[in-house]
């Protein structure tokens, strides 16, 4: 998730962004809302006497537009003038670049903003990373209560109930606040009027598949798709980030995958997969006579294959992290795989089969201990997605042709082959789309290019939920308060003095919605716990 | 009559090979700059992976890649695979950097050719009406669109043409070198050079080759027109001053029509310093063209090290920069030798 | 007299300027017959250039051409485009006082000749550049046929002086403009191309108008005279006459002014010397200055192994033609240059060796004169300052005593006082070098050093300067290197004379024996090839020069390139 540096696109948006902040100041003076703003503050203010806090409490907020785009600036001196209007707040906001962000937020910083793009869209893969007790944030938010609660929903194999479950726990998450969720990155899609089934996959597995777009209701159109995303890879073993993964769902095939518009993870290889009951082994049964395009055989040796090479390459760059509670692969016969977990019943593993970390490779292609260059994958025709590639230059265009073999949960591709074309500057891919150049883009283009091409004729803009949340971290040592209760009342105080819908309106334009709890919208188990409690929403 | 030819052309080519034998120390010290100031900054590996990998990785990567050794040793290996051609590997894609060099070298070398047309074809028969019409209106306005010509930023003008000819009248494509179909079947060429024009004309598809060149359009005016402004002001300004020399006055008196006077005497004469200071804008227009690249997608080299920059891969920066310098070295001794056929007295 | 080809009737001529029109010209009027050779003499900014450019419409745009110049029954004034293009170089031909620069640097000369042919005659390339081997021959060019592809630089400057004549006499023009054609050269080469000209006046019996300053160049050559001043002609008349009986004022003052080879000195520098001691202030003993050539041709050896002595109280001129080393030895003497091999000892030191506090002390006591005295004042410095700029320099005196010292000197170049607030932009050339001079002698040097201090002065203004220059040595009695061309200077002043060529030293005497009585072949040579002023002596010293020196057959040696 890199930004590139957009000189003349960055103008324009903080030129943009800085009359809509003035804009919406004013806005704010003449509306209605001054009760309901009254009310907060005041709420705030209670929290903080009750706890004995002196105001007005001094936040040095980090924030990195470096990281999160250069908008950032915008989205966090609103947050400043909210917070301070209150005036029980003084903000210091300070940024700094990326690398030196990314390493000092965890001694350093009291408070600072962060993003998540999820691994697999599971409730779980929103509160474990940063609840549990070892978890990536490192804030010292250590709560057993929590933490018995997070390893319940882990191994609760009946959905009605982990839904009872994840509402509890993120109720309680929303009464300690160690994290404050803010923003949920909107998943946005742009295309040609001529362009049906777009809509089909912008659901919230977050995964884009080109099998059921048709232009201009002919089944042998091409379509042309336009990204700003870079590929650093075909070999899901070196690869983990969107623009790699996004070619990958569309050319390798999964143990479990996402059918367009449920993002639950469904058999594609697999006939089906259960748990043992000892609970500690994942079982599959693979369908019979598959092929890879190439015509090598498809069978639970490439599935094996895949997962033992992903954990021996272990490549700092690859997903295999995300296999850590996979022990061993073993195929009993080549119709059935089995995985064997280290801790039982792991309700996310059929989403971690689905993820980044999920593609099945060929094992007569792919070498197995190292990272096998694109050139040779693509030369070998080794896919068996919904689509082969036929041209790959990479970072510039990609030529899929639908796989003619592939029948699977994205279904038979609807179209006659998709021409990706990778743009450095989201400028002229907006040029493009609204020139007809191309047919689709998906995600990628900022804010305002967005909400200039709603206005655009020619082109639709279609919006889904989106995996992406922005929150802010508190570091529970360093963050300023005498005792735990003052810190947790001015964490408190913070909340409530947030309003999310000015920024993502104001700032965002509605290319982010506001994140009202833990887990976002869209995701099984969503709620909205911490708007709830602190209203802003 | 032939021995006294044959010794010109012995001074000619002496003087080449003097030049070519000079460009040793210069490259070599030009490479050498480069090395020990990406090293001021600590390894690559460092600067690239910092804060994304544990100490103990980092330590195991620079092993591996050998940047714990002594300076000296990486010195002289560095050299020696320079003289093997040999830039080293990108870290944060994997590209040998030779690679990036030809695929994308060949499309700013490209770019900059466009570019050097459109400077040409604008810059010289505007430097020339503007010193024909001195201190004139046309003078006045020519001179004023030179100095907006290279005052305004590449970006700016980029995109004020792609708004113009690409959004508004969709005359032109707003980006890339080529469109998809084009660059497919590009793609399928067996001895593809990466300079698309000749790679166009190779197949013979007229449809590809007019693809081609309308992609160049826009890119080339916004850099051609940069360097066409300090063309027209030296022209202009040269030709002022030639025309004003005895040997024009002399050729003058002998009867010598004024179309002549102007394209045989002055107009030779006062392209001598132009092209001394085109092997600088040479190497200025690397410097545009990476703004260029950027507006218009075209996938060159500049674009390709500001990348690189960004990600702190100075394996990948230390390769390029070392193969620009390269190629102003030689872009300079080119410029020599252009300048020792126009100007005789150069080659003594 | 024959028949006149071009008349010029009241001729005037203006330039626009910011303020009123500049007449560069008042109703000037002259003409030439076939075969003639009109010289137009007078002194720089007198009208004589801008006269007889504006015949052939070759002045800037802002100059205003009135009255009336016919070319047998052309008339030439309002002569505009293809119609005067047509004259150009067919029927009026022009020569040009700097060779190096009227030729177009980047052309062949065969290039060049073929085009002045074929702008007025239709012929194929081939065949003018036949053409152009025969027109290089004829001017003497050796080895036309390969000459002929060569580019100006390859050549000497006497032999593309000769080349701008093959270019004027290609189309065979009834009137060839010579504007100064030997002013740029050495005197050897000038003797050459003046017999050129007379030659092919004979041959081809061209009318020439020949503009010049030099007054020997107009004995030498011309046969009628017309005199020009502050841009009216004042007098005009036949060679002789004109010289041997000058009418108007000016004339009489300019001939009185032309230094004379072997005339006696003027009266006003008949003061009493000092007496010369046998003892050196200057000693070079095998001096040699090396200047590295590019990579890859040898060096040039600017001074090769010269030994000489400089004595107390002596002028001593070191003459030679351009290249010769003087300049160099000049500029080793004051410590400007440092020498690669030899002994070289000023006032007991060696200025190439010594710490920088010494040099300054030994500068102190040296002066040096440049050739231009328009760059090497500090414009942006007042009169008073740029002579006092040696004592401030050097720490010298209070600033009262620096301004007396200053009005003293002012007075010794026989300037007034006032002029010490002026600025060097306000003063005419020789005033200039008259600053120079006393900002040299400004702190008493024992030694002045004076690289060609009058070389762009004219004449009469040339003959000032010397006087002063020659009261001050008699009055301070410093030593002095003088480096001079011009031997008609020498002659006015030296005590002994050195001279030089191709970085050696030729022949070292007195001036009489040097001047009267020359030892080598060169300095004989050298000597003959100095125009007199006075037409019965030069046609004298001519015929005797082509009889014994040329019968030598060395003389052409000089200007092979």
């Amino acid at each position: 998730m890199r930004k590139t540096p957009r000189i003349a696109a960055a103008l324009a948006v903080s030129l943009v962004a800085a009359l809509a902040v003035t804009a919406c100041a004013n806005k704010r003076d003449e509306s209605g809302d001054d009760t309901k703003d009254k009310e907060a503050q005041s709420k705030a203010q209670q929290v903080l006497e009750d706890a004995g806090v002196s105001t007005p409490v001094t936040l040095n907020l980090q924030y990195n537009p470096d990281h999160y785009g250069d908008i950032s600036d915008q989205e966090y001196a609103l947050i400043k003038e909210q917070l301070e209007a209150t005036g029980l707040f003084k903000v210091n906001l300070q940024s700094t670049e990326w690398v030196t962000y990314n390493q000092q937020r965890i001694s350093d910083y009291p408070v600072y903003q962060l993003g998540w793009y999820p691994d697999f869209p599971d409730a779980d893969n929103y509160l474990t990373p940063f609840f549990d007790k070892e978890n990536f944030l490192h804030n010292g938010f250590d709560d057993a209560n929590i933490q018995g609660l997070l390893a319940e929903e882990r191994v609760e194999l009946d959905e009605a109930t982990r839904v009872a479950q994840l509402e509890n726990l993120q109720a309680e998450l929303a009464k300690q606040l160690s994290t404050i969720p803010l923003l949920q990155g909107s998943q946005v899609a742009v295309t040609g009027l001529d362009m049906e089934g777009v809509e089909t996959t912008m659901d919230a597995s977050f995964q884009f598949r080109f099998a059921t777009f048709v232009k201009g209701g002919d089944p042998a159109a091409k379509i042309k798709v336009g990204t700003t995303d870079e590929v650093t890879g075909l070999d899901p073993a070196g690869t983990y980030d969107n623009g790699s993964f996004l070619v990958q769902t569309n050319v390798f095939p999964m143990v479990l995958s996402f059918k367009q518009g449920n993002p639950v993870p469904t058999p594609d290889l697999a006939e089906s997969c259960d748990f043992s009951e000892d609970g500690l082994k994942f079982i599959c049964k693979i369908k019979p006579n598959l092929k890879w395009a190439n015509g090598n055989t498809l069978d639970a040796n490439d599935i094996k294959f895949t997962y033992d090479r992903q954990k021996g390459i272990n490549d700092p760059n690859g997903p295999s992290s995300l296999l850590t509670n996979l022990e061993s692969v073993t195929v009993p016969d080549p119709l059935t795989v089995e995985f064997n977990l280290g801790s039982p019943n792991d309700v996310t593993f059929a989403q971690v089969l689905a993820s980044p970390v999920g593609p099945v490779v060929d094992d007569e292609v792919f070498l197995a201990d190292e990272l096998t260059p694109a050139n040779v994958i693509v030369e070998a025709n080794s896919f068996a997605g919904p689509y082969t590639i036929t041209t790959f230059s990479v970072n510039e265009l990609i030529e899929y042709a639908p796989n003619p073999s592939y029948d699977s949960v994205q279904g038979k591709a609807a179209n006659g082959g998709v021409l990706m074309s990778y743009y450095k500057e989201s400028t002229n891919m907006r040029l493009d789309i609204e020139a007809g150049e191309i047919d689709v883009v998906w995600r990628t283009l900022p804010p305002t290019d967005i909400s200039q091409l709603e206005q655009a004729d020619g082109v639709k803009v279609l919006h889904g939920p989106g995996g992406e949340i922005r929150y802010i971290v508190w570091n529970l040592e360093t963050m300023p308060g005498d005792s735990d209760a003052q810190k947790l009342a001015i964490r408190q105080a913070v909340a409530y003095s947030l309003n999310r819908t000015e920024l993502a309106d104001q700032v965002y334009q509605g290319t982010y919605t506001p994140l009202c709890s833990y887990v976002p919208d869209g995701v099984p188990g969503a709620t909205e716990s911490v708007c709830d409690l602190y209203g802003g929403k | 009559m032939a021995k006294k030819q044959r010794t010109s052309r012995v001074a000619l080519l002496r003087y080449l090979g003097l030049r070519l034998v000079l460009l040793i120390p210069t490259v070599w010290i030009l490479v050498t700059v480069v090395f020990f100031f990406m090293r001021v900054i600590g390894d690559p590996i460092t600067a690239a992976q910092g804060g994304r990998l544990s100490p103990e990785q980092l330590e195991e990567r620079k092993e591996a890649a050998g940047f714990n050794r002594p300076v000296w040793v990486q010195y002289i290996e560095y050299l020696g695979n320079i003289l093997r051609g040999d830039f080293g590997v990108s870290i944060k894609d994997q590209r040998p950097i030779t690679n990036v060099l030809v695929v994308n070298g060949a499309a700013t070398v490209e770019l900059v050719f466009w570019a050097l047309l459109v400077a040409f074809l604008v810059g010289i028969p505007l430097g020339r009406l503007a010193a024909r019409y001195h201190d004139r209106l046309p003078d006045v306005s020519i001179r004023t669109f030179a100095v907006l010509f290279y005052a305004a930023p590449v970006f700016f003008v980029g995109l004020l043409l792609k708004l113009l000819f690409a959004a508004k009248l969709n005359w032109l494509p707003s980006s890339g070198r080529a469109s998809s179909e084009t660059e497919i079947a590009l793609g399928k060429l067996s001895h593809r050079t990466h300079f698309y024009i000749v790679d166009a004309l190779q197949t013979g598809n007229s449809e590809y080759i007019i693809d081609v060149l309308r992609h160049a359009v826009l890119p080339a005016i916004t850099l051609g027109l940069l360097t066409a402004g300090v063309f027209i002001r030296l022209i202009r300004i040269n030709l002022l001053e030639t025309v004003r020399a005895d040997y024009v006055t002399a050729a003058r008196a002998r009867g010598v029509p004024e179309r002549k006077v102007v394209s045989k005497h002055a107009f030779r004469n006062a392209l001598i310093p132009v092209v001394t200071v085109m092997g600088m804008q040479i190497a200025l227009m690397l410097g545009g063209a990476i703004l260029t690249e950027t507006t218009f997608e075209w996938s060159g080299i500049g674009y390709q090290l500001s990348q690189y920059l960004v990600a702190r891969d100075f394996v990948a920066v230390q390769g390029i920069v070392t193969a620009i310098a390269l190629i102003i070295a030689l872009a300079s001794f080119v410029i020599d030798v252009i300048n020792a056929l126009v100007d005789p007295r150069v080659r003594y | 007299m024959t028949e006149t080809v071009l008349r010029a009737d009241n001729l005037t001529v203006s330039f626009q300027t910011d303020g009123a029109p500049v007449r560069a010209a008042k109703r000037v009027s002259f003409q030439v017959a076939r075969g003639e050779v009109l010289a137009i003499v007078g002194e720089s900014g007198s009208g004589k250039t801008v006269s007889a450019r504006a015949m052939v419409s070759l002045l800037p745009r802002t100059a205003r051409v009135e009255g009336s110049a016919r070319l047998d029954a052309t008339e030439l004034i309002g002569l505009g485009g293809e119609a005067m293009r047509a004259v150009r170089g067919d029927r009026i031909a022009m020569v040009f006082q700097e060779p190096s620069t009227a030729l177009d640097p980047v052309r062949t000369v065969g290039w060049q000749i073929s085009e002045a042919l074929r702008a007025h005659r239709r012929m194929s390339k081939a065949e003018a550049l036949k053409r152009a081997v025969e027109l290089m021959d004829m001017v003497g060019i050796p080895d036309p046929e390969h000459r002929v592809h060569s580019y100006p630089h390859q050549l000497s400057g006497g032999q593309k002086q000769r080349v701008m004549i093959a270019m004027a006499i290609s189309c065979d023009p009834e009137v060839i403009i010579a504007d100064e054609p030997t002013t740029a050269l050495d005197v050897t080469v000038q003797a050459q191309i003046l017999d050129l000209l007379r030659d092919m006046r004979d041959k081809l019996g061209t009318a020439i108008i020949l503009i010049t300053h030099n007054m020997g160049v107009v004995a030498d050559l011309a046969d009628r005279v017309a005199v020009m001043f502050r841009g009216e002609l004042v007098e005009q008349g036949n060679a002789e006459d004109v010289f041997k009986r000058p009418t108007h004022p000016y004339t009489k003052h300019l001939l009185a002014s032309v230094p004379y080879l072997g005339r006696e000195r003027p009266a006003a520098m008949d003061t009493a010397a000092p007496a010369i001691e046998p003892q050196p202030v200057v000693r070079v003993e095998d001096l040699s200055v090396f200047f590295p050539g590019r990579i890859g041709s040898p060096p040039t050896h600017a001074l090769d192994g010269v030994s000489l002595e400089l004595l107390r109280h002596e002028i001593l001129a070191l003459v030679g033609e351009s290249g010769s080393g003087k300049t160099t030895l000049g500029r080793c003497v004051v410590g400007l240059l440092e020498p690669t091999d030899g002994v070289l000892d000023v006032l007991g030191e060696d200025p190439s060796l010594i710490a920088p506090a010494e040099l300054r002390d030994l500068r102190r006591r040296l002066g040096f004169v440049f050739q231009d005295p328009a760059s090497s004042l500090n414009p942006r410095m007042s009169v008073g300052a740029c002579i006092a700029e040696p004592m401030r320099v050097h720490g010298e005196g209070t600033k009262a005593s620096r301004l007396d010292r200053v009005h003293e000197l002012l007075q010794a170049v026989e300037l007034p006082p006032e002029y010490a607030a002026r600025y060097p932009h306000e003063l005419s050339g020789g005033q200039r070098q008259r600053v120079s001079l006393a900002r040299a002698l400004v702190l008493e040097p024992e030694v002045l050093v004076a690289d060609e201090p009058t070389s762009a002065l004219d004449v009469s203004v040339q003959a000032k300067v010397l006087e002063v220059f020659v009261r001050l040595q008699h009055q301070m009695g410093f030593s002095c290197l003088f480096i001079t061309h011009d031997l008609s200077v020498v002659d006015m002043l030296a005590d002994r004379i050195a001279v030089m060529k191709s970085g050696r030293l030729v022949e070292l005497g007195t001036r009489e024996q040097v001047l009267r009585n020359p030892r080598e072949q060169y300095t004989k040579e050298l000597l003959a090839a100095v125009p007199l002023p006075d037409p019965e002596a030069q046609r004298r010293r001519r015929e005797w020069r082509q009889r014994t020196i040329l019968a030598a057959g060395a003389a052409d040696q000089s200007d092979v390139g």
